[in-house]
């Protein structure tokens, strides 16, 4: 065990104190206090991680020590000693937040065993701490891209309201960024150390979605064979992101209202009324008002939900972090591949210049797909000018790699007539023109290995004409 | 209502407590050392230490139960006639020379009575209450000795003002370290109670805010 961690051992016994000061003392900073009634004074004079605890103390029992600790929210690990066996004072005790309960005479090897899992917890503890703050450190708005006058109105906004517990509603088309908004609020403001959970609305089966956000108690329903803790209870204390929020049934829009108002909900089947105290922040990439106006949306929710807007922009809007956008996913993916591509200059310009109908997603795919596809080391204009077009015919703009029919043009939509297997040797003949008949980098594209190509080029009697590569 | 057989259960039940607890302290010491003598058995000075510890803890269950025990072995061997007159002007004069001589006062009344007692032993049981009361922990504390008589007996009541004995009342004031968190041993009123008992002298807590204890001397 390491032996920076400290511990407190309150007992009014001089060998106990003494025992437990020889029995920890070369593994930890021990020291020791004979009265109740100058604990609290030590603690809040120094930090101490675990605090071995008498219950039969003079001056002030360990039982109204463990409550101070409680009211003064004293961050310390307990182990309760006491001489006294009954069922009454060990559930105080542990009601009362103590980790452990030994009757005396107890073992002190057992006691060893209880602070070594003491520390491993506190180990553990300080790790997830630390992580979070990691994540929390990328998310700060100075981190976040967003050099473009419309971005730091933005910013200037949130900081604004990031302690005020009001609930932001984010509109922005798909791939702006809405979650990365989303965190950002959550990680810059006081509920930073509390958990930020997000529900895409849109993904979630309507029937399901209220088990999802509310929980459910088992039983409650065919297939609820254990209580479920929801969203809005995982995030208590934090923040809990709803995206696209317009796709909630208007009987989910009328709890979620109740929610917001009320401050409290029960689980599903549940009839126990708990209360939260868990921002949200809504997102959709539609405008909610003309839902209210089709009667899709609550109005009185839209109102609760729109205290304060932030409207992100498209990609094309903010044209000058584009630049940012493409450096720091060349610095990521490059890193991740462990490749080290560049990009000129004629196809930066190029880049900040093109529509970007998928936005920061569409870019960030792109860039991903630039790296593992390009055989130079500097992708010049042409290069990202086809792959664009590529994915321009093939993929929709969103840059998910699914064929939409909307994305076929009048010739294709009459060939989705045709068998499967004629689709798919259309398919990858128009893969393979597009990678000059390279192999590998059209296995690659489609996601198969070189030997399912072989096998499909064989199936289809597809030959290669072999051509001058790119390179 | 509770039965006198319930009472007794009661007071049985918080001695054993009391007692256990008293003793469990030592015996936690043993058994730790013990368990730790296997650990450094080439540190010689760690294994004396540990031997020592063990000795001093058996010796300490040993005054524990001797101090219980010889209570009973008590006779008192001087009671004579003594008049109220005299033990006012003792009484007066332990306040006076004490070192709690500001925390303690003595009111009395115009007292003219003759009673039966061994007058040292009741200064001894005095002494035993104010040199075991935890004063530089109640600071705020003062002992009012007021003498009185009550039912043609010498009345002494002793009135802790500024503390409140909040674990002890007229029913288990005497059970030994019961009242560990207020004088020093744990065993000053369980003495004062055997021994006035084995005086004669009737000593009881009567009110619990202010805790107040008389002694009825007949």
């Amino acid at each position: 065990m390491r032996a920076n961690y400290k511990i407190l051992i309150a007992d009014d016994e001089k060998g106990i104190r003494e025992l437990l000061k020889d029995l920890l003392s070369d593994s930890f900073e021990v020291e020791t206090v004979d009265r109740g009634d100058t604990i609290l004074d030590i603690l809040s004079s120094k930090p101490f991680d675990i605090i071995i605890l008498d219950l039969q103390l003079p001056g002030m029992t360990g039982i109204d020590v463990l409550k101070q600790i409680n009211e003064n929210k004293v961050k310390i690990a307990v182990v309760v000693i006491t001489a006294t066996n009954d069922v009454d004072t060990a559930i105080t005790s542990m009601k009362l937040g103590v980790y452990d309960y030994l009757v005396k005479p107890f073992d002190t090897d057992k006691l060893l065993v209880i602070i070594k899992n003491i520390v491993e917890k506190l180990e553990l503890e300080n790790e997830v701490s630390k992580l979070r703050q990691q994540v929390g450190e990328n998310f700060r708005f100075k981190n976040i891209i967003g050099k473009s006058p419309e971005m730091q109105k933005i910013f200037i906004t949130l900081e604004k309201v990031i302690d005020t517990d009001s609930t932001i509603l984010i509109i922005g088309d798909s791939g702006t960024g809405k979650e990365i908004i989303a965190k950002a609020i959550h990680y810059n403001s006081n509920r930073k150390q509390y958990p930020f959970r997000s529900l895409d609305c849109s993904t979630i089966p309507r029937d399901l979605i209220g088990s999802e956000l509310f929980g459910h108690e088992k039983g409650s329903f065919t297939g609820a064979i254990s209580r479920k803790i929801g969203k809005f209870e995982v995030a208590t204390k934090g923040t809990l992101f709803l995206d696209e929020i317009s796709n909630l049934s208007i009987d989910m829009q009328a709890k979620l209202l109740r929610v917001l108002q009320e401050k409290e909900f029960e689980r599903i089947g549940g009839n126990q009324l708990i209360k939260v105290n868990t921002r949200i922040v809504a997102a959709s990439n539609k405008d909610l008002r003309d839902l209210v106006k089709e009667n899709q949306f609550r109005e009185d929710l839209y109102y609760r939900l729109n205290v304060v807007p932030v409207y992100l922009p498209p990609l094309k809007e903010r044209r000058e972090d584009i630049p940012l956008f493409v450096d720091h996913f060349l610095n990521k993916y490059n890193s991740e591949y462990g490749r080290d591509l560049k990009i000129d200059l004629k196809a930066r310009l190029f880049l900040t210049n093109y529509s970007w109908p998928g936005n920061v997603r569409q870019l960030e795919n792109f860039i991903k797909r630039l790296i593992l596809l390009s055989t130079a080391n500097t992708a010049d204009q042409d290069e990202v000018k086809s792959l664009l077009e590529f994915e321009e015919t093939i993929m929709p703009p969103s840059g998910i790699d699914v064929i939409s029919p909307k994305a076929l043009n009048k010739e294709e939509s009459i060939s989705l007539i045709k068998s499967l297997e004629d689709m798919e040797k259309e398919y990858l003949e128009k893969v393979l023109r597009h990678f000059n008949y390279n192999i590998s980098n059209t296995a690659r594209a489609l996601k198969i290995s070189r030997k399912t190509m072989h096998n499909k080029l064989k199936r289809f009697n597809i030959t290669i004409q072999k051509i001058a590569s790119m390179e | 209502m509770i039965s006198d057989n319930e009472k007794k259960a009661v007071i049985l039940e918080q001695t054993i407590r009391s007692l256990s607890h008293e003793l469990k302290n030592p015996l936690t010491t043993i058994k730790g050392y013990s368990q730790l003598l296997n650990s450094k058995t080439d540190d010689k000075e760690f294994l004396r230490k540990c031997t020592n510890n063990i000795l001093e803890q058996v010796e300490k269950i040993n005054l524990v139960l001797n101090d219980l025990y010889r209570v009973f072995s008590f006779h008192p061997e001087n009671i004579t006639s003594v008049s109220s007159d005299l033990i006012i002007r003792r009484l007066h004069e332990i306040v006076e020379t004490s070192v709690w001589k500001d925390k303690v006062e003595l009111k009395h009344g115009d007292i003219r009575i003759d009673v039966n007692i061994d007058l040292e032993i009741v200064i001894q049981l005095l002494m035993t209450l104010m040199r075991g009361f935890q004063w530089e922990f109640f600071r705020s504390t003062s002992l009012e000795l007021l003498l009185d008589v009550v039912d043609n007996r010498l009345a002494l009541d002793l009135i802790f003002r500024g503390v409140d004995f909040n674990n002890i009342n007229n029913e288990n004031f005497f059970i030994p370290y019961l009242s560990k968190q207020f004088f020093v041993e744990g065993t000053e009123l369980y003495d004062i109670f055997m021994i006035s008992n084995a005086c004669g002298i009737k000593f009881s807590m009567f009110r619990d805010v202010p805790p107040v204890f008389r002694m009825e001397i007949p």
